[in-house]
């Protein structure tokens, strides 16, 4: 025996079994009996727990069937399996039930597992199941049957390719996927249309470059024909301009000079000129020697009088007497005033000294009468007015003797006219010493204008003096105001000769003027190359100068504009050439950009082709295998199964697997004739028995189309409803799994023939061949009870033909 | 002397590996006589496999009573001697009552060889039909990986392509399902964008 191999099981208190069972399963064969309810199933259930730590056909009925997997009685349990020759793919399970129990671990890893109840373990509800298939609606894409055939040939992964990479044909679909994929092709949009704007921006620019260049080019070539040297250059220029407006300045001053000539020479002849000097200055001669002398004296005899008097006779003699005039009729009135200011001092002077007299002698009348007055009490009058208040009657209130009897005057009427007189005295007193006091006043004040009169008033002398300076002035007012007149025309007559003689003077000057500036202008000339008639005049030759200079100056003011306008053109095809420089630089830039994404998206479509390529081959490849799986292969080994147990059965289940859209598969269940012909669906045309027999068969068939990882084939009662010959031949499909195909089967049966047709048909073939029986039952008290045997090779004897 | 259909069956057996044994044979004393006997080979050591001629009615006596008797008598005598051997008759030629093969087949496996079997008639089942149980399961179906790995026929398909290292990484995902393959596929398509994003 050899691959992986189930050993041996100990079960208890799990679900029906509820005592202790210790098997040995180390065998090709175990064959399992027991009557309904004697614990197979719960056997079989134990292995599937201990292997995959679930048992699915229960799972199905109810999710939380791990709490009652316990036996109901004991309340706890126990399995223990071990297993040969997987190694690492089964660890020795101990699973230890309680009631309540939520977690079980299985010896097997998850896909060992998976496949072990997928394809090695027919429980009688799986078998339930695939009967159920049979009667599957075969339009629906998610039949049970296409579901198990799905998974069975992995087609789930083909499909989760298929499926999932699907985004990749359509960009719609990618975008959302790989939000890089829009980025990327955002980029590429605008990058291209950078790099196109760039290139425009470019080739404009490279327009403008040759049209600045065109322009420069025409530019100078004008400066070429204006006169340009070679070398030359606007400074050299500039200077040259300057150069001509030195020239041209030296021009404008010949020019100035000429006129100036000209303007001497203006008016009259030389001749004339020349008498008319002769002539204005004779008649200045006759003036003077008619006047000279008087304005002289005049002169002399005023120095001592005013300031600044001229010490000759010149063209503004006029203007000289006039100011000596007024000046000299100015100290006249002066000196008058003086003289008569004495006087009026000297008269003033004895008026004061005749009031001085009369003041003194009224003072002294004054004196006496106030002596007089003075000498009468006016403090009395006082007294009596305070006495008065007192007297009552005629008695004296100071003698109190009766004032009747000197008067018949009342006392009190006495006393007041004794008041009146007595102050009617003080009135006069007080004007006199008021008028003695006003005079008093006038006699000082008259005193001090005295005073001053006095201090004022010139000596006898100097009087004298003034008056007779106050004469001469007086004289001397009456010759200057004489001479005024004739001192006026004598100025204009020598204003007449300077005038005239300046004039001649001026002819004379001109000639020296005039031959210089032909010289002047003839050096100009020969400096400027500018050479006209020499017979022309200066003017003339100045004004020819000018104007060839002025055209030479215009050229090269010309030159420079043209030069000006040339820098500027070359600055901007400078900063042209830079400017492209840089624009080129970026679309280069931009270029290798797009080049990148370009390169990147490239590669996007490569990985989307080969996507494309993949999930083709993927949808090719399970075409492929569904083809032949289900066309050829499975339904040639399902046949080949099914015929060996229904050997008389005409039709044949088989596989139809139209491939629909997207390459899905729809599994069709029909039968076919053995003739080849189409047959109908296999509820219609196959016996109950025979149904049954296709389940069985499709599951044997689903297990050996597979590489056999577990090479078991647990069965639950699989024929329960099969007829003598399809026991019989269903024994030897397994004797022939079993000894020709290496599975290790184990099979549980109810029917006692069967079981005792099977061991029979199982015993052990050759010398390493066994076969182990399992028989469960349970005793009257209900404990769970077994007999296990292992059967080995006996030889037995070889049949041998005898002779008739 | 065996007839034509006989023989047919015969050499098919024998193609088949089973050891003719001549027809004459004892087991526990009684002697058995029928015109083919086979025994299996090694893991087929226990099948015994008698051929009867149901053209031969003398031999399978009225409505095959006889052979029925015959085969009887056979598993009983094997039984005796505890052989333990299984028998299987295959009754070739004209058919016998069914009432009949019904009884033999509780003594024994009962195959039957029809003459348009024989004679490939339209709609008759082909002989190694009939045999079937006899013969061995086609080896190669189930060593064969029969249902084939269509995934690995996927690798093969890409290998050497330049679409197989991402053919492998897709595959790897689609063991997790199809949201896996996306985003496989998702990284694959962003990791090739990358160049053309960076900046410089």
């Amino acid at each position: 025996m050899t691959g992986p191999r189930l050993k041996s099981i100990a079960i208890d208190g799990f679900r029906s079994i509820n005592a202790p069972l210790s098997l040995r399963l180390d065998a090709p064969m175990v064959l399992i009996h027991g009557h309904n309810g004697a614990g197979k199933t719960s056997l079989l259930s134990a292995l599937e727990l201990a292997l995959t730590g679930s048992v699915p056909s229960l799972e199905r009925a109810d999710k939380s069937y791990r709490k009652e997997l316990a036996n109901y009685t004991t309340g706890e349990g126990l399995i223990s399996l071990r297993v040969d020759g997987l190694g690492d793919e089964f660890r020795d399970t101990d699973i230890r039930l309680a009631r309540g129990t939520t977690r079980t671990q299985g010896g097997l890893s998850e896909q060992a597992a998976r496949f072990y109840s997928e394809r090695c373990y027919l429980a009688q509800t799986t078998l339930s199941q695939l009967l159920a298939i049979y009667g599957g609606d075969d339009a629906s894409i998610d039949t049970p049957l296409s579901q198990f055939a799905a998974e069975l040939l992995g087609l789930d992964r083909l499909d989760a390719l298929q499926r999932g990479l699907q985004p990749a044909r359509d960009a719609r679909n990618l975008r959302p996927l790989a939000p890089t994929y829009r980025t990327l092709e955002d980029r590429r949009e605008a990058l291209a249309r950078s790099v196109a704007e760039a290139t425009l921006d470019l080739k404009r620019l490279d327009a403008r470059i040759a049209d600045a260049r065109e322009r420069l080019d025409r530019i100078r070539a004008g400066m070429l024909e204006i006169g340009g040297e070679e070398g030359q250059t606007a400074e050299s220029t500039r200077l040259a301009v300057s150069v001509f407006d030195d020239q041209i300045r030296r021009i404008e001053e010949l020019t100035r000079s000429s006129a100036r000539i000209r303007a001497d020479r203006a008016g009259a002849g030389r001749e004339e000129v020349v008498a008319t000097a002769r002539r204005r200055e004779a008649e200045a001669a006759d003036w003077l020697t008619a006047n000279s002398d008087r304005i002289q004296r005049l002169l002399l005899a005023v120095v001592s009088h005013v300031p600044d008097v001229p010490t000759g006779i010149t063209a503004d003699v006029g203007a000289d007497i006039a100011r000596l005039a007024n000046q000299l009729k100015t100290l006249s009135n002066a000196a008058a005033a003086a003289v008569a200011k004495a006087k009026d001092a000297e008269r003033r002077l004895k008026e004061l000294d005749d009031e001085l007299v009369s003041a003194k002698t009224t003072t002294d009348d004054l004196d006496r009468e106030i002596s007089e007055l003075g000498r009468q009490a006016p403090d009395l009058a006082a007294a009596l007015s305070t006495v008065i208040p007192h007297i009552h009657g005629d008695d004296c209130p100071v003698c109190g003797r009766d004032y009747g009897e000197v008067s018949e005057t009342p006392l009190a009427e006495a006393v007041r006219k004794r008041i009146q007189l007595i102050t009617s005295a003080a009135s006069r007193l007080a004007e006199a010493t008021g008028r003695r006091t006003s005079l008093t006043a006038r006699i000082a004040e008259i005193g001090r204008e005295r005073e001053l009169l006095v201090a004022q008033l010139p000596s006898e002398s100097r009087r004298l003096e003034d008056q007779a300076a106050a004469a001469a002035l007086t004289g001397l007012v009456a010759e200057a105001s004489e001479l005024l007149s004739i001192a006026r025309e004598g100025g204009s007559l020598l204003r007449q000769q300077a005038e005239a003689v300046r004039l001649a003077v001026g002819w004379s000057r001109s000639d020296v003027e005039d031959d210089l500036l032909s010289k002047d202008v003839a050096a100009l000339e020969d400096q400027l190359g500018i050479v006209s008639a020499r017979t022309n005049s200066s003017t003339d030759r100045l004004a020819f100068m000018t104007r060839e200079l002025g055209g030479r100056r215009a050229r090269l003011t010309a030159w420079i504009e043209q030069e000006t306008i040339a820098s500027t053109v070359q600055r901007e095809l400078t900063s042209m050439t830079a400017e492209r420089v840089e624009l080129d630089a970026k679309l280069r830039s931009q270029v290798s950009a797009k080049k990148r994404a370009d390169d990147a998206f490239r590669a996007t479509t490569a990985i989307r082709r080969s996507v494309g390529r993949i999930a083709d081959a993927a949808a090719e490849a399970r075409t492929r295998v569904v083809a032949e799986v289900f066309n050829d292969k499975l339904n040639t080994l399902w046949r080949d199964l099914f015929v060996r147990l229904a050997p008389d059965e005409e039709f044949v289940p088989v596989f139809d697997v139209p491939v629909g859209k997207g390459g899905r598969i729809r599994p069709v269940l029909r039968t076919m004739h053995r003739s080849g012909n189409d047959g109908g669906s296999p509820g219609v045309m196959l016996s109950s028995g025979n149904l049954n027999t296709a389940a069985l068969t499709l599951f044997l068939a689903l297990h050996l189309s597979v590489q056999p990882k577990l090479p078991w084939l647990v069965l639950d009662d699989p024929v329960q409803s099969m007829d003598d010959v399809h026991i019989a031949h269903f024994a030897a499909l397994l004797r022939t799994l079993s000894k020709e195909h290496g599975r290790q089967i184990i099979v549980a049966v109810h029917d006692r023939a069967l079981f005792d047709y099977l061991a029979l048909e199982m015993s052990p073939a050759f010398p390493t061949d066994e076969l182990i029986t399992i028989e469960l039952e349970r005793t009257s008290g209900g404990k769970t009870r077994y007999n296990t045997a292992r059967h080995g090779y006996r030889e037995r004897p070889k049949i041998v033909a005898v002779a008739a | 002397m065996t007839s034509g259909p006989v023989t047919r069956v015969c050499e098919r057996l024998e193609k088949a590996n089973y050891e003719r044994v001549g027809g004459r044979f004892k087991v526990a004393s009684v002697t058995f006589d029928f015109p083919a006997v086979f025994t299996g080979r090694k893991e087929r050591g226990s099948d015994l496999v008698v051929v009867v001629d149901t053209d031969d009615k003398e031999a399978i006596g009225e409505r095959g009573v006889r052979t029925r008797q015959r085969l009887e008598a056979l598993t009983m005598a094997l039984d005796v001697a505890n052989w333990r051997v299984v028998v299987t008759a295959i009754l070739v030629g004209p058919p016998i009552p069914s009432e009949t093969v019904d009884e033999m087949t509780r003594s024994c496996r009962v195959l039957t060889v029809s003459k348009a079997t024989l004679d490939g008639a339209d709609g008759a089942p082909p002989l190694d039909d009939r045999l079937r149980v006899l013969l061995p399961l086609d080896a190669r179906l189930g060593e064969d990986a029969l249902v084939a790995d269509p995934l690995g026929q996927l690798e093969r398909q890409m290998e050497g392509t330049p679409d197989a290292r991402l053919a492998e990484q897709l595959l790897a995902a689609s063991l997790r399902g199809e949201d896996e393959v996306r985003r496989v596929l998702a990284r694959a398509i962003e990791a090739a964008t990358a160049p053309g994003l960076a900046s410089a």
